[in-house]
C-alpha cells in the first residue's frame, strides 16, 4: 500500500478535526478500545438497577412511602436521579470518544480528555520520530486485539507518546513507521537538492 | 409544602448548566463526521423528556400536603 493510496483513503473518511491546517490529512484516528468504556455502561446500568431495587423494596416493606407526600417526592427524586444518570452517561462517553490520537501526514496529535474540565493536548512532528512499539499483553487484550502503542522522538520536549488500549496496535505501529519512513524519505530529498542547488551555486559564484 | 419542589429546581439549574457546558465541550472539539451529532441529539431528546414529564407532573399534584412521619412508626 503506497503513502498516497493510504493518505487518500483516509481522506475519504471526511474526519476533520479542530485546528486542522489546510493541507494537511488526516491518516488515521484512534480511539481507546470501546472495552474501557464497558465499565463506565455498566456503572450507569447499576445506578438504573440501583432504583429499581430501591423501588421494589420500598413496594414490599413501606408501600406506604409511595403514597401521599412521600410518593410525590419520590417521583420528583426518580426524575433528577434519572437526568443525573442521564449526564453520567453523557459526560463518560463524551470524555471516551474525544479522547483520541490522530495520525495526520504532517503529525501526531494526542488528545487526552480526562474529564469535562481538564483536556490537554501534545503534538509531535513525524519527523521526530525514532521508534514506534506496539504491545498487547493479557488474555483480553489478545482476544480482543487492543493494546499499547509507544512513540519515541528525538525531542526533548515531547519525548515519548504513549497510546493506551488502542484497537489493532501493530496495524497503526506499522502505519505511522511507513508515514515517518516516507516524511524523512521526503526531508532527505529536499535537503539532498538544497544541497546540490547551493553547491552549483556557489560553484557559479566562484567561477563568476 | 414546596421545598421539595424548589429544590427539584436547584438541582435543575445545576443540571442545565452541566449539561450545556458539555453539549458546548462536544460541538467544540467534536470531529466533523462523527457521531457527536447524533449522541448529543439523543441526549437533548431523553433530557426534554423526563423535563417535560417532570414539569407536567409538578404542576398536576397538589404540593400542599403535609408529611405523615407515621409511615416510619413515630
Amino acid at each position: 500500500m503506497t503513502f498516497q493510496f493510504l493518505v487518500s483513503k483516509m481522506i475519504k473518511l471526511e474526519r476533520r478535526f479542530p485546528g486542522q491546517r489546510d493541507e494537511e490529512a488526516t491518516v488515521l484516528l484512534a480511539r481507546v478500545h470501546w472495552f474501557r468504556f464497558l465499565g463506565h455502561i455498566f456503572l450507569t446500568l447499576l445506578l438504573a438497577i440501583i432504583w429499581f431495587v430501591a423501588l421494589l423494596l420500598l413496594r414490599a416493606y413501606l408501600p406506604a412511602f409511595l403514597t401521599g407526600m412521600w410518593g410525590q417526592v419520590f417521583v420528583l427524586f426518580s426524575g433528577a436521579y434519572f437526568l443525573f444518570v442521564l449526564l453520567f452517561l453523557f459526560i463518560g462517553w463524551l470524555n471516551y470518544y474525544l479522547d483520541v490520537w490522530i495520525v495526520t501526514n504532517e503529525r501526531l496529535i494526542d488528545i487526552d480528555q480526562k474529564s469535562l474540565f481538564d483536556r490537554s493536548v501534545s503534538q509531535l512532528s513525524l519527523r521526530k520520530i525514532q521508534n514506534v512499539r506496539a504491545e498487547v499483553k493479557g488474555i483480553l487484550p489478545t482476544l480482543l486485539r487492543f493494546g499499547d502503542v509507544d512513540v519515541e522522538s528525538a525531542g526533548a520536549d515531547v519525548g515519548r507518546f504513549s497510546f493506551r488500549s488502542i484497537p489493532k496496535p501493530f496495524e497503526v505501529e506499522r502505519k505511522v513507521l511507513r508515514l515517518a519512513q516516507h516524511v524523512s524519505e521526503q526531508v532527505g530529498e529536499k535537503e539532498g537538492v538544497g544541497t546540490k542547488s547551493s553547491a552549483v551555486r556557489g560553484g557559479k559564484n566562484g567561477l563568476g | 409544602m414546596i421545598i421539595p419542589v424548589i429544590i427539584y429546581i436547584l438541582f435543575l439549574i445545576v443540571y442545565i448548566v452541566f449539561a450545556l457546558f458539555a453539549i458546548y465541550h462536544v460541538r467544540r472539539f467534536g470531529f466533523i463526521g462523527d457521531a457527536t451529532k447524533y449522541v448529543t441529539i439523543i441526549f437533548v431528546i431523553l433530557s426534554l423528556a423526563i423535563i417535560i414529564f417532570m414539569a407536567f407532573y409538578i404542576f398536576s399534584v397538589d404540593w400542599d400536603q403535609s408529611f405523615d412521619f407515621s409511615i416510619f412508626g413515630f
